[in-house]
């Protein structure tokens, strides 16, 4: 009986020699939900916003972000610190090259998804082509930015004296608004290639590279909570990305007055260090370089003692 | 101003993170070299750290995990104006002295 | 007011039912607060909490350094409360009180073997007499759970109310270990046992194993106060212990505390957290709501 049934069945599928799925099939379409903790929760406030093309067509629902999610998220961040900084520079560099990886196989989505937020074929692909090659330029950066940037100091007293870099810790950032991906990506890269976790708040008119993104992270051996991505509205987040007391540094990456003046204003509050980058060329090649990784490093010096036997000084 | 210790203060307490400018000493206790690592770093502040102990590779283990500027060993308040000086955290950004002293004079392009 | 003579049959305690009492307890979680409500609870939160170091490794100065955190809990907010007590092991009952001088903060101290209670009756005693010897307020006993699941009522019963007398004037509070009882059931059955025995306070957990408190576990030991006191006329003390870390979770328990027990119960004589990381939780939530700015742990003196 059940062998009648299943060659009904497979005789139904094979009409004119093979079922066409795609005229009936509805298609599943992504829900983009943010990426906090290594996991794709919805914003907690229930609340998103329409994302939609320069002609006004609706691409998806997007979550529109509350405050809370923004601690929530500083939370995880903070929690994943310690341990992706106290990861060998090595083994963060293996782990951006994977993201340049996944993001590689990856390619066609994040075309299409480009193209939908109106770039052309050509402009799309040279996006996603670039941002690969920038991971891939700041995972090698991960163990080699240290030596160029310590130091080992010529005091006068018998001290090995030296100056080291070290993560400046939970990052804040509103990225790019212009760019789905690539300002993004030049955005987080410097900041985990050096030890720190982040919070960024995607652009809010093209969001939708960011989340699937954060889809890329997901599976690139990146521990959960080093890189947390929202969605939302620039001007109901930002007195938060900048008065947070755990938040170690702030990144605002437009030119609004406005906005550069209550990012340091509020910053003060804990002294966070504060970078704006309101004259960066996202595609160019003057937006990579060590001294990104550089905006989000302290520097150390330790002096410790040498003896100093039978007179003659010992020193460095 | 006479001269004062504060035994077995919190770390938060005005005394131990308030700057005081007189001959204030606050003193804590600890077990372990995590406890101690963690009471340091108790502090929204970040400006120096001493570290005493005859053993070099627990020198390197401490100063490794202060959030501090300047970490000493076996000394205090030494500087030169070859060391960078300056701090983490609340203690302010950018550093004077040595070639990271520097950097707020160069314009990198 | 009159304590009842009958010791009821605890074989007869009532069933509880799992999934309904989960449920409810859920429901608790679902009040919306104001604000200014919401900062008053937090307050009284801070005020019922037992700080406590329950460690191998404690010494005189981690228990002096405790005991000025509970007096000193922030300074930079003046008017905050100081917490209930501080619990510690017997050998540092002294260093404690000696500490906490006359700030009022009270001085538990866990005893009769704890965390597992597997020692004699008499060594227990005297782990009782000496923690009250050296100053205790209060003492903090386990239940022999191996007894208890044996069906041993009665052994449990005894060694309570022995424990009770050795504490003279010291308030009891008997810790259940619920994580190892397994069932609601046997959580509503030990619960019996120790109120008719004569304890001050049923707590729910030693904070050594997990599961350690949880809002369900509460709930039933909270109706069984509220059944005693119905039955007896006397007031029993509650106290959850371990797992409560964040603030949120302890205005939960406050909702489910007024709405079980009432008013009545409302303050550190009758409910107390046991819990080393909540204080500062608290503080954290109330110094937002001063501010107005998310905190940093930074900026909380760990003890």
């Amino acid at each position: 009986m059940e062998k009648v049934i299943a060659k009904k069945i497979a005789a139904k599928f094979s009409e004119n020699g093979s079922h066409n799925v795609s005229e009936k099939r509805l298609e599943v379409l992504k829900t983009y939900k943010i990426y906090v903790g290594g996991q794709f929760p919805r914003t907690e406030s229930g609340r998103y916003y329409i994302a939609t093309n320069g002609k006004g067509d609706k691409l998806a629902n997007m979550c529109l972000c509350s405050r809370k999610d923004f601690r929530d998220a500083v939370g995880t961040a903070r929690s994943a610190f310690g341990g992706w900084s106290a990861r060998a520079a090595f083994n963060r560099g293996q782990i951006l090259y994977r993201i340049a990886e996944m993001l590689e196989g990856r390619k066609a989505q994040f075309i299409d998804e480009l193209i939908k937020q109106d770039s052309t074929a050509v402009q799309a692909e040279a996006e996603v082509n670039l941002a690969i090659d920038r991971l891939i330029y700041y995972s090698g950066w991960c163990d080699k930015f240290q030596q160029v940037f310590s130091s080992v100091n010529p005091v006068a007293s018998s001290h090995f004296n030296f100056s080291a870099t070290e993560p400046t810790g939970v990052v804040a950032a509103i990225a790019p608004q212009n760019s789905s991906l690539i300002g993004l990506v030049s955005v987080i890269a410097p900041i985990i290639a050096g030890g720190n976790s982040c919070v960024i708040l995607a652009s809010s008119s093209k969001p939708l590279c960011a989340v699937t993104f954060g889809e890329v992270l997901n599976s690139s051996d990146l521990p959960g909570g080093v890189v947390n991505i929202l969605t939302g509205k620039v001007g109901e987040l930002i007195p938060f990305f900048a008065d947070h007391m755990d938040v170690n540094a702030a990144v605002y990456c437009e030119s609004d007055a406005a906005n550069k003046q209550l990012i340091k204003e509020k910053s003060a509050l804990n002294v966070k260090r504060v970078v704006i980058y309101d004259e960066v060329k996202w595609m160019t090649d003057k937006a990579q370089s060590p001294y990104f990784i550089m905006d989000f490093q302290e520097i150390k010096t330790t002096w410790h003692p040498i003896e100093n036997i039978g007179g003659a000084k010992a020193g460095y | 101003m006479q001269a004062n210790y504060f035994y077995q203060c919190s770390t938060i307490k005005q005394d131990c993170t308030g700057r005081n400018f007189g001959p204030v000493l606050t003193i804590q206790t600890f077990r372990t070299e995590d406890e101690v690592i963690e009471k340091a770093n108790n502090t929204p502040f970040g400006l120096s750290a001493g570290v005493w102990t005859d053993k070099g590779s627990k020198i390197f283990n401490m100063t490794t995990k202060l959030r501090a500027g300047v970490v000493w060993a076996n000394t205090y308040n030494k500087f030169d104006p070859t060391s960078p000086f300056g701090g983490y955290k609340e203690s302010g950004y950018g550093r004077e002295g040595g070639l990271h002293g520097l950097t707020a004079y160069v314009n990198i392009v | 007011m009159v304590a009842t003579k009958t010791i009821p049959d605890f074989s007869l305690s009532p069933h509880i039912d799992q999934v309904g009492v989960e449920e409810r307890a859920s429901r608790f979680t679902k009040r919306s607060i104001k604000n200014e409500t919401k900062i008053n609870g937090l307050k009284l939160a801070l005020n019922m909490i037992d700080l406590t170091t329950l460690e191998g490794k404690d010494t005189d100065g981690k228990v002096k350094q405790l005991c000025y955190k509970a007096q000193h809990l922030h300074d930079a907010y003046p008017g905050l409360p100081t917490v209930a007590a501080i619990c510690v092991y017997p050998s540092m009952v002294k260093v404690a009180k000696k500490a906490l001088g006359d700030s009022g903060v009270k001085v538990a101290s866990v005893s009769t073997a704890f965390p597992s209670g597997q020692a004699p009756r008499d060594v227990k005693i005297r782990d009782t007499k000496f923690a009250v010897s050296e100053g205790a307020d209060e003492i903090d006993m386990v239940i022999s759970r191996g007894k208890f699941h044996m069906g041993e009522y009665n052994f449990v019963f005894d060694e309570i109310a022995a424990v009770k007398e050795a504490c003279g004037n010291a308030r009891l509070k008997v810790i259940l270990e619920t994580g190892e009882l397994g069932t609601y059931d046997k959580v509503r059955r030990a619960s019996d046992i120790a109120m008719y025995a004569g304890a001050d306070f049923i707590k729910t957990s030693t904070g050594k194993m997990s599961p350690a408190a949880t809002m369900p576990v509460t709930l039933v030991m909270l109706e069984a106060i509220r059944d005693f006191y119905y039955k007896t006329g006397k007031r029993i003390a509650m106290k959850p212990a371990g797992g409560i870390s964040k603030s949120k979770l302890a205005l939960h328990y406050l909702v489910m505390l007024n709405e079980v027990l009432g008013e009545e119960w409302m303050n550190n004589h009758w409910f107390r957290f046991g819990a080393s990381s909540l204080a500062n939780d608290i503080l954290m939530q109330l110094m937002k709501q001063k501010t107005g700015v998310y905190q940093s742990a930074d900026y909380f003196s760990l003890d």
